[in-house]
């Protein structure tokens, strides 16, 4: 079952990675996108790693891609064409492609997805306890990475400190 | 530690100031702060190494070692701050902001010389970067500076991402962030390491030789340091190089001293590649602001060297070395800011044309700085430059690496001296700058550290 699913998604995966590639319009490419980022999205649920899981949805497809989608909506036709891509453009990104397939098959071949679990867990959870890494992760925040946790907080401070300076003229 | 909590708080506090309608409160404050930042940080010199790291869970180590880097770039700070005066002057300036912003960068530098986890390294590096792209394009109005703060940003964005993919991978061959912790796997696990260990070094390593602008990851030096305000351009050139410099020795002494051999060669290849670039570039600029540039390239090409030797006495070089090249550039760069203040912001070499003529005491403090950049004996620069290559020396097999640094110390003169020649044989017309009493009191500081520093390097040398 798990295979199964693994090889639904690492193939819609490529097939959106592809689309991205090969597609005409802008539009279409921006779908393919969607398409590559939920199938990661999946992969991540596969590997029990369900907050990586919605943080990609959240963050990639409902920010990024929504950005990404209405900036086209506002600058472009929705017909428009991308630009030919030149040769050595066309050349990498199949090979890239090339080696994400090699990749995922090398995976799909050797991995046992049944015994498949994240390593770093408390000892509580066992396998009858359906698995919670959020927990887990806001217990390490607090926990041993307060220290790293609060400096987020400052740097975020500066982001804001600096975005208001940058953005706001001075009235003379 | 507690320094870096002092810091953020100082920071903020001078966010508040700025809503007051006088100026004149911020710089003293900065200083203060700095002061009060310099002496806390100097306070936990004797603390025995288990209690400090004990309270923040690992993260952090304060010795002996990261209290001399944070020292350096606290030092650096203060003398930087003085020159600010012209800059906050102008009527568009937001003077409070830019100070806020200068102190949280320090706390990232000195995450980036303390960290113990590879999280805080990160963390640490980017509220140093974030704060030093703003800051690059903080003159606005200036199309020069907005395109440095953009270049800088994208580029420094692209080596963030290696720098955290190499994290990840290391993690995923280690199963730790610690340093210590990646330490203890590659020692219990010799000959049988991941390769994922090996494609995250070198990945973390870019990461932070961009950051160290180490050729061939140079390429936006010298426009960042060319288009952005003077000012930022000594903060950046000092603080960011002597963090960098930092992380890179700590992150290879304490995780990977065991694979010296792995990663060894690659580092001498891009210190005598970063010499080269650096320096033959620098020969032949009109700017001298574009020259410091280089200079700065080939001065990490040095530190590189010491990096490389690694040996017991490669530490004490790297940071005896960054103290002597911070101080140099600092009053260089102090000189820089009032002459081309008064030349309408020419920044080229003919700008100091004739500049010992009314201003002595200008031109023998830039006269020093260059001295001690181009490594001439009696200043700082010269026990730099001895005590790095004397590590390397020891070390044996890096003969080549040296023969190239010296040769290529020989050029550094050449374009050190273009602008002493300019003051003092060069016909010009500048007339007298006034100086305020920060200004001549950091100048002052920066060349007795000079000559401290040249003279008796025993007194700095063996602190350690």
């Amino acid at each position: 079952m798990e295979k199964f699913v693994f090889f639904l998604f690492a193939t819609s995966l490529i097939g959106g990675g592809l689309g991205i590639f090969l597609a005409q319009r802008l539009l279409y490419k921006a779908f393919a996108l969607l398409l590559v980022l939920l199938a990661v999205a999946a992969l991540f649920v596969l590997l029990r790693a369900d907050f990586v899981a919605a943080s990609q949805i959240m963050v990639y497809v409902g920010g990024i891609l929504i950005l990404l989608v209405f900036s086209l909506l506002f600058s472009a036709s929705t017909h428009q064409k991308a630009p030919p891509l030149p040769y050595w453009k066309l050349v990498a990104g199949l090979l890239t492609i090339c080696i994400g397939t090699f990749v995922l098959f090398g995976i799909f071949n050797e991995v046992n997805f049944q015994t498949l679990h994240p390593t770093i867990l408390p000892a509580e959870t066992s396998s009858t306890q359906p698995i919670q890494t959020i927990r887990t992760i806001g217990i390490t925040l607090f926990g041993t990475q307060t220290v790293a946790f609060e400096l987020m907080g400052l740097f975020l401070l500066v982001v804001l400190a600096a975005v208001a300076w940058l953005l706001v003229e001075k009235e003379q | 530690m507690l320094s870096i909590i002092l810091l953020s708080v100082s920071g903020i506090a001078s966010l508040f100031l700025g809503f007051n309608k006088s100026r004149s409160l911020l710089m003293p404050a900065t200083l203060l702060f700095l002061l009060v930042a310099l002496a806390v940080n100097l306070w936990d010199w004797n603390v025995p190494f288990t209690l400090s790291s004990a309270y923040n869970n690992g993260m952090m180590t304060v010795d002996k070692t990261t209290i001399v880097f944070s020292a350096i770039l606290l030092v650096s700070a203060l003398l930087v701050i003085p020159f600010s005066q012209n800059y906050i002057d102008r009527p568009q300036a937001q003077p409070a902001e830019y100070y806020a912003i200068l102190l949280f960068a320090l706390v990232g530098g000195i995450m980036m010389t303390a960290y113990d986890n590879l999280i805080m390294l990160f963390v640490g590096v980017e509220i140093l970067s974030i704060s030093m792209y703003v800051l690059a394009g903080s003159d606005k109005r200036n199309l020069r500076s907005t395109e440095a703060a953009l270049k800088y940003f994208l580029m420094g964005a692209f080596a963030t991402g290696f720098l955290l993919f190499g994290v990840a991978l290391l993690y995923g061959a280690t199963m730790s962030f610690s340093i210590k912790g990646i330490a203890d796997y590659t020692n219990a696990n010799v000959g049988n390491l991941s390769p994922l260990l090996y494609v995250g070094i070198v990945m973390v390593l870019i990461g932070v030789l961009f950051k160290v602008s180490a050729a061939p990851f140079h390429f936006w030096t010298p426009d960042v340091y060319e288009g952005s305000p003077s000012l930022f351009t000594a903060f950046m050139s000092t603080v960011v190089k002597t963090a960098g410099f930092a992380a890179l020795y700590r992150l290879l002494a304490v995780s990977f001293t065991g694979l010296y051999d792995y990663w060894a060669m690659s580092i001498a290849v891009v210190a005598l590649l970063t010499l080269v670039v650096g320096n033959i570039t620098a020969s032949h600029q009109h700017s001298f602001k574009r020259m410091m540039a280089y200079s700065g390239i080939s001065h990490a090409g040095y530190l590189l060297i010491a990096v490389t030797a690694f040996q017991n006495t490669s530490q004490d070089a790297i940071l005896f070395y960054s103290l002597a090249y911070s101080v140099a550039t600092i009053a260089a760069f102090g000189v820089l800011i009032l002459v081309a203040d008064k030349q309408q912001g020419s920044e080229d070499f003919s700008a100091f044309n004739g500049l010992a003529k009314n201003n002595p005491f200008l031109a023998f403090v830039m006269t020093l700085a260059m001295c001690s950049l181009a490594g001439i004996p009696l200043t700082g620069g010269f026990f730099g430059k001895f005590l790095i290559f004397s590590s390397a020396f020891a070390k044996g097999g890096l003969n080549w690496l040296l023969i190239g640094a010296i040769l290529m110390s020989a050029v550094g003169i050449y374009y050190y001296f273009k602008v002493v020649i300019a003051m003092y044989i060069r016909e010009g017309k500048t007339e007298k700058i006034a100086l305020t009493g920060l200004q001549q009191a950091a100048f002052v500081l920066s060349i007795l550290l000079t000559l401290l520093l040249g003279v008796v390097p025993n007194l700095f040398a063996d602190l350690v």
